[in-house]
């Protein structure tokens, strides 16, 4: 064993292990021909004796016992998440698709305020009568909704609320069967689903995507018919109007048809 | 009661809230945790903190700990060099640790120091007190080597899961930090000798 072997594992020589018994005992006889290695090794067991004497004199040294107190009082604690872990799955899923609701309600009263606050200068007091927003398709549907394309209805000169199947997007076409029609019923009148849109970057509805969505019941102010171009009765002005709402996974109210 | 189980078993009846293996866990390791954060950091203070957040992270059940990647204990002094190295970062303007013979003979006690012999060796309080202040004054990455496999005399395998690196990273470090010991306690033995010298005239 040479000088430069020796320092390689002077460290393993001193505390015996990771090396074997013949390169221990060649490095021993390493030291005992080579002064500068055998300084070297004196200078390690002094080092790994200094180093055991710390050890030694921390041995008894541990945390104060306040300490498992009080972690014990935490243990004992129930936490936040805790408690969430306990509460049954369909439980947090009806929470979550209830705030879903509400969260698709606010935004669609928002925007159908919005729209209305713009209209303003163009309503009077008489029945209103509006030309619908132009055809800007934004929904895509389908699992429960299946896409069906018709040839446009030519539209009657009335735009006053028809009695139909309530199935159908007014701009897409789109033919809804299971979900839109759950809040179907004989003594009911819709008129056709309005598409509703945000931005400029909603993806159009001819995009392909497919998504689930629901349909959600809600009452709004009457006023809001303004907006999608349908005659309001001023005396009935303060009361207010069903209207169903398409709404995504997303939470985003997608289309709406309004309910008498 | 839970005193013969081992370190998994009683993991895996703590994450099912099973307090009394809670209690057993903390007992059987609270020790060499609060003794490694004492010996990386030299803060009482620090070292309750940190074995306090080590056990508040395994009730939690934050960690990941795998069984097939090494031992449990390794796995806690992984954790607790974490925070420690968390803390001492956040702190590093606040306690400066020594490094260097004029801050040492500042802040050594009187009882430690000889007057009497300049050219004897350091007695063992004085040898303790050394050891000590050099270890302190090592850089962190090769401090933590030292108190893992010198102090807590833990194999360079499970020293390399708790400091998440190579064993032969581990070994290497251990091999420089041992140096850098030495010559810091050769300067501390110097200093020493200036000092005692000094004192001498004065007697």
């Amino acid at each position: 064993m040479n000088c430069k072997e020796f320092e390689d594992t002077v460290n393993e020589i001193v505390h015996a292990k990771m090396i074997d018994a013949a390169s221990c005992a060649a490095g021993l006889a390493h030291a005992e021909i080579c002064g500068r290695c055998a300084a070297r090794l004196m200078d390690e067991r002094a080092l790994t004796a200094g180093l055991k004497s710390l050890a030694a004199s921390d041995e008894g040294k541990a945390a104060p016992a306040s300490l498992e107190a009080a972690l014990l009082e935490a243990f004992r604690a129930p936490t936040p998440n805790q408690i969430a872990r306990q509460l049954p799955v369909q439980s947090r899923r009806w929470r979550r698709e209830a705030l879903a609701a509400a969260a698709a309600i606010l935004i669609a009263l928002g925007f159908i305020v919005y729209r209305a606050i713009q209209n303003e200068p163009q309503k009077d007091n008489r029945v209103v009568k509006e030309n619908p927003p132009a055809p800007q398709p934004s929904v895509t549907l389908e699992e429960k909704v299946v896409k069906e394309s018709f040839e446009p209805e030519p539209r009657r000169g009335s735009r006053a609320p028809q009695r139909r199947r309530g199935n159908q997007l007014r701009h897409g076409r789109i033919f809804i069967r299971d979900s839109v029609n759950a809040y179907d019923n004989d003594s009911e009148y819709m008129t056709d689903f309005y598409p509703l849109s945000y931005s400029d970057d909603q993806k159009p509805m001819e995009s392909g995507e497919v998504i689930r969505l629901q349909v959600i019941r809600v009452q709004m102010p009457r006023p809001a018919l303004i907006a999608f171009g349908l005659p309001v009765n001023v005396e009935r002005a303060d009361v207010p109007v069903k209207a169903d709402l398409l709404v995504g996974e997303d939470g985003l109210a997608r289309a709406i048809r309004f309910v008498h | 009661m839970h005193s013969t189980l081992s370190d998994d078993e009683l993991l895996t009846l703590l994450r099912a809230g099973d307090e009394s293996a809670f209690v057993t866990l903390y007992r059987r390791r609270q020790g060499g945790i609060y003794r490694f954060a004492l010996r990386m950091s030299g803060s009482e203070t620090l070292a309750e903190d940190v074995t306090q957040e080590v056990f508040m992270t395994l009730m939690r059940g934050d960690g990941h700990y795998d069984s097939s990647r090494g031992s449990f204990s390794a796995y806690l002094f992984g954790v607790a060099r974490n925070q420690v190295l968390r803390r001492l970062e956040k702190d590093r303007f606040l306690s400066p640790i020594y490094d260097g013979a004029e801050d040492r003979d500042s802040s050594t006690p009187e009882s430690l120091i000889t007057l009497n012999d300049p050219l004897g060796d350091l007695t063992r309080k004085e040898m303790i007190a050394s050891v000590r202040q050099a270890v302190l004054a090592l850089p962190p990455h090769y401090r933590e080597v030292v108190v893992l496999c010198d102090l807590h005399e833990m194999s360079y395998a499970d020293a390399s899961v708790a400091l998440g690196c190579a064993v032969g990273t581990v070994r290497s470090r251990l091999h420089r930090a041992r140096a850098l010991l030495v010559e810091k306690l050769r300067a501390y033995q110097a200093a020493d000798f200036g000092r005692t010298d000094t004192a001498n005239c004065f007697v």
